[in-house]
């Protein structure tokens, strides 16, 4: 661990030298999400309203989730773009040092300008809980932090599946672009307006539901049933199968070379 | 004719050879749109828009999903690398116009990659459950217009990204920059929101820029939610802008050039 | 004798790669159904590496080499066969075998690019959990015998190709191993910098008694620091052994050219081949075997008067190349 965050500390030097270069990145960044959010405001005026939801509600749904991808994005990018690093052979490297493969690939990028995204979505959300009306205890401060490192949780589970993938063949990555794209955008809507199937599939397959559905709705007061509050811990589930398939891909590697 | 058939034959055959990509790219298009699908159909339970109907609108999400290749503003990658990397200037000693040169170079990527990613959706998109399938087009009229629409959408695209080209070729930067334009021409594009579902504001703005007409029109004018006289005066506005890009950037390209020689590089 | 540190025995590997022919219908047809075919990438390789030696590890491209370092590395699995470095198995215990070995690889870097080479080597300190003491010390060692005490606090994209692999192999060194991989270390050097590079890596040798493997294509390093190779071509081991041994096998003739005062009659040699001939030069191939260089000679100038002549030996390169063309690899 400590390693992973000197390797991240050197890194962020690194961006830093060109100053440049950086600040556009920020402020770009902030601006795509501004864009963003700007377009979920257009909807609303449009309609008012989504199922029963309001902007208010349906803007905390988006800053959180795109608050936990851009942490994800920053943290884990690495992963990300592990394409790159099983292409060029870097993971050769990475196999010749006596350090756990996973944490070391992790810290092969790491994309500090994403602080212009993260500032953006935690703008999102602060407007969104002020606006919105929670009758906030200790108990829903702990569910908010929950659902919010639950929801980090699942999107790095779905950057190491991807990475994962890569041992095998990198082209078709764009596939899982459908589980961390495809999931950022489903969840930023309560999951309830959508088809059963859809529904099913990104509470029990790709658990998005978990982190920001249920807990939201216990949140809001929308239902008051507490068990909604800790179902994000579930979300960690899906980080088993998405290690197994890493460990897997080594495995491969190993015989392949490639 | 034959020249440009076995360039597609190739793209062709390069796109079966990455079959999982291929897969791959077909199912991201279809959960794209069905997603969308999906959330506009829960808007629309509540309250209906005045601009376009609700199967309008799927109509024109399938659409608007089948040509993104085609009517997105990604640049060239050749090109941009070339220019980034310097490798321009060896291109600047070939004795043709660089300007068409790049227009038609990036019409051409963008035409062969772009159709074949539509078929699949053109095909089944149709097919699917009521409520969720692609209309046929309102009327024999507004098909042809769409066609012609898009045709003028497509050059009307290259003629853009060439002004990104040049900009680049110009300021040497592009990185960090482009990609707030990117996403500043996707927004007024429509491809954050349909244009039809923004303000009014802003929804004569964008049809006053040249993104929304490249990007957005022609899969209006298929789906009826923009009338046949509206179309016609739209399609006139994408021969304008066509007119202004080119001829600007045909200019600004030689003026440049002219530099480039006299300077000596 | 020192012990065998590296022992590999009747190592194999073969991979499966997709098989696909040209035509637009067998591109359809792949589209759905894949062809694959089992190529043999390294067959029965068999050596052993005495600690302290320096070995050059050499044959042409996609012959195995690459196939062979990454096995010993433990980054890849051989299909058959045994493999032994210092105790370990690489590919069992790599987390704790990796800690044993270096390696450089000439075309990819090992240090972060935009800051100076110590800062990666900082990095590389926690990476192999080096105590500081034994850490201060080996970097110490290693600053004087790669003489890096200007370069290292030099961005790393700043630094000349030759500095950079200077750091390179301190970068692979800092954990103290017992050997050493160079894959290519000095691929795109200028002469000078090809030059310092060897003598660096022979003088660590020397003093730490390093086991160092080399694959190269510049026979200029294998003659200056080693004098065995294992050559290897298609997958299986053709020669192991020194390099000597080979030159002299096929160093058996030499070029002789020759200068001369104008002559139209033609030169005619009983124990050498006349190769071409004009009216004022002639060149000619000489066998060691056939005869006396200088009873030659003698012969030559009686026949014409000779005003210039220089003799050309074959390089390590023409060697090489030649038993290559020869075993056909």
């Amino acid at each position: 661990m400590k390693v992973y965050f000197k390797t991240i500390l050197m890194l962020i030097k690194m961006q830093l030298e060109y100053r440049k270069a950086f600040i556009i990145s920020v402020i770009g960044s902030f601006f795509v999400t501004f864009l963003l959010t700007l377009s979920v405001y257009f909807l609303f005026e449009e309609f008012n309203q989504i199922g029963d939801w309001n902007f208010f509600e349906v803007a905390f749904l988006f800053g959180m989730v795109y608050f936990c991808f851009s942490m994800s994005e920053m943290f884990f990018r690495g992963l990300d773009h592990f394409a790159n690093v099983v292409k060029s052979g870097e993971f050769d490297r990475i196999l010749i040092r006596p350090q756990n493969a996973l944490i070391q690939s992790m810290c092969m990028e790491f994309d500090f300008s994403k602080i212009g995204r993260i500032a953006q979505s935690v703008l999102v959300m602060i407007v969104a809980i002020a606006n919105v009306n929670i009758e906030w205890s200790i108990y829903k401060v702990l569910v908010f932090i929950l659902m919010n490192i639950g929801c980090i949780a699942i999107f790095f589970s779905i950057f190491v599946l991807k990475a994962a993938f890569c041992f095998w063949t990198v082209d078709g990555l764009e596939f899982m672009n459908i589980l961390s794209e495809g999931g950022k955008k489903v969840a930023q809507y309560p999951i309830d307006i959508y088809a059963k199937w859809f529904r099913i599939f990104f509470t029990f397959i790709v658990p998005f539901g978990l982190v920001n559905y249920y807990p939201v709705l216990y949140l809001f007061g929308k239902d008051n049933n507490w068990f909604y509050g800790i179902v994000p811990t579930f979300a960690f589930i899906f980080l088993i199968p998405c290690l197994l398939i890493w460990k897997r891909g080594i495995k491969h590697y190993e015989s392949t070379g490639s | 004719m034959k020249k440009y058939l076995s360039f597609f034959k190739l793209r062709l055959n390069i796109a079966l050879q990455y079959r999982t990509s291929a897969v791959a790219g077909m199912f991201t298009q279809f959960f794209w749109a069905i997603m969308q699908i999906l959330i506009f159909q829960a808007f629309y339970k509540v309250v209906t828009s005045d601009n376009i109907s609700l199967p309008q609108l799927i109509s024109y999400v399938w659409l608007k999903q089948a040509f993104y290749a085609i009517i997105s503003a990604s640049p060239d990658s050749e090109i941009k690398s070339m220019i980034e990397n310097g490798n321009i200037s060896y291109e600047l000693c070939k004795p043709t116009n660089i300007y068409w040169m790049w227009f038609f170079k990036t019409l051409a990527n963008k035409v062969s990659g772009g159709f074949l990613k539509s078929i699949p959706i053109l095909i089944v998109a149709p097919f699917l459950p009521y409520g969720l399938s692609l209309q046929a087009p309102a009327g024999i009229l507004e098909f042809i217009l769409f066609l012609i629409s898009l045709a003028f959408a497509i050059c009307l695209m290259a003629a853009i990204l060439n002004v990104f080209y040049i900009s680049i070729f110009y300021t040497m930067t592009s990185k960090g920059t482009y990609s707030i334009f990117y996403a500043a021409m996707e927004f007024l594009g429509g491809t954050f929101v349909p244009i039809a579902l923004m303000p009014d504001f802003w929804q004569s703005l964008c049809y006053m820029l040249p993104f929304s007409l490249a990007a957005d029109l022609p899969f209006r004018i298929y789906s009826g939610s923009i009338g046949v006289v509206d179309a016609g005066i739209f399609i006139v506005m994408q021969i304008v802008w066509l007119a202004v890009l080119t001829i600007g950037g045909t200019i600004i390209t030689n003026r440049r050039l002219k530099k480039v020689v006299i300077q000596g590089g | 004798m020192e012990e065998d540190i590296i022992c590999v025995k009747g190592i194999s590997k073969e991979f499966k790669i997709s098989k696909r022919e040209a035509g637009m219908k067998n591109a359809i047809k792949s589209f759905f159904r894949r062809k694959y075919k089992i190529i043999k990438a390294l067959d029965n390789i068999n050596f052993n590496i005495k600690k302290g030696e320096i070995v050059g590890y050499i044959g042409p491209n996609g012959a195995g080499k690459s196939t062979t370092i990454k096995i010993m590395c433990g980054i890849l699995l051989p299909t058959s066969g045994e493999c032994t470095i210092d105790g370990y198995i690489p590919w069992k215990q790599r987390k704790e075998y990796v800690k044993n070995i270096g390696v450089v690889f000439g075309q990819r870097s090992g240090l972060w690019w935009d800051v100076p080479p110590i800062d990666s080597f900082d990095l590389l300190k926690d990476i192999y959990n080096i105590p500081q003491k034994e850490y201060e010390k080996k970097l110490e060692e290693l600053t004087e015998s790669l003489d890096l005490d200007e370069i290292k606090n030099i961005p790393t994209r700043q630094l000349s190709l030759g500095q950079r692999m200077r750091c390179e192999i301190a970068a692979a060194l800092l954990h103290n191993p017992k050997i050493l991989f160079l894959d290519e270390p000095t691929i795109g050097l200028d002469a000078v910098s090809k030059l310092s590079l060897r003598k660096c890596i022979k003088k660590i040798n020397e003093d730490t008694n390093l086991t160092i493997i080399l694959t190269t294509h510049d026979m200029q390093d294998i003659e200056a620091l080693t004098d065995r190779i294992i050559l290897i071509g298609k997958g299986k081991i053709l020669y192991d052994g020194s390099l000597e041994k080979i030159k002299k096998k096929y160093k058996d003739k030499m070029k002789v050219n020759v200068k001369f005062e104008y002559t139209t009659d033609k030169i005619k040699l009983k124990d050498a081949k006349v190769l071409e001939q004009t009216e004022e030069s002639a060149s000619l191939i000489l066998r060691h075997k056939d005869g006396n260089m200088a009873d030659i000679l003698d012969e030559l100038t009686k026949q014409v008067k000779v005003t210039d002549l220089s003799i050309e030996e074959m390089s390590t390169d023409d060697v090489i190349a030649k038993l290559y063309k020869e075993l056909k690899i």
